[in-house]
């Protein structure tokens, strides 16, 4: 059973990867929130193998913690970051 | 066995979604792989996960997280969506 604790370790440089090299902050989001779920996957794994089931308990917390913080930085940024208008993004960058 | 089939298939669905999260060059082509291939394969680990140990406390305990991930993936991965394109990043997804 412990191969399924080193596949689900291994998953998390390749997200790594795309969370410190992703070139917008929704890339960087996005990598979190999987990395968030493979963290949630290897806390379930350990209480099924400690066999104590309020390990669940804070893998459903960790859950609830990272869906918030998704959210509110997302909230954030929409606020700090205006949405300009289409003709100045144009003669800015164009 | 049931548990080792669900776990496996669990597992082959999220390297997929992560190699597509790697490999892909636009952002709303990352967002479809990753969401719907991390929460499938995650839902199908914590039935595998159900399946290997058949007591009560944690057949409920993963079943809330299973249900709570299925609720807020497709929120988060709506939120990211609309903030890429309302967002002033709307012209450099395709940086790579």
């Amino acid at each position: 059973m412990s191969w399924v604790l080193y596949v689900l370790l291994l998953m998390i440089p390749p997200v790594l990867y795309r969370l410190i090299r992703g070139p917008l902050l929704e890339d960087r989001l996005l990598a979190l929130n999987v990395i968030a779920v493979l963290i949630i996957l290897i806390m379930s794994y350990h209480s099924l193998i400690y066999e104590q089931s309020f390990y669940l308990d804070i893998a459903l917390v960790y859950a609830l913690l990272s869906f918030s913080e998704i959210l509110a930085i997302i909230k954030f940024s929409h606020i700090y970051s205006p949405v300009p208008e289409k003709d100045a993004t144009i003669e800015t960058e164009g | 066995m049931i548990a080792y089939f669900f776990i496996i298939i669990g597992l082959v669905i999220m390297l997929f979604g992560i190699l597509g999260m790697i490999i892909l060059p636009n952002f709303l082509l990352r967002i479809h792989s990753s969401t719907k291939c991390g929460v499938t394969g995650a839902i199908n680990i914590l039935i595998g996960f159900m399946f290997y140990s058949l007591e009560l406390d944690f057949l409920l305990r993963m079943g809330l997280i299973m249900i709570f991930l299925f609720f807020t993936a497709p929120i988060i991965a709506h939120s990211l969506a609309v903030f890429h394109l309302q967002g002033r990043n709307i012209d450099q997804g395709d940086e790579e």
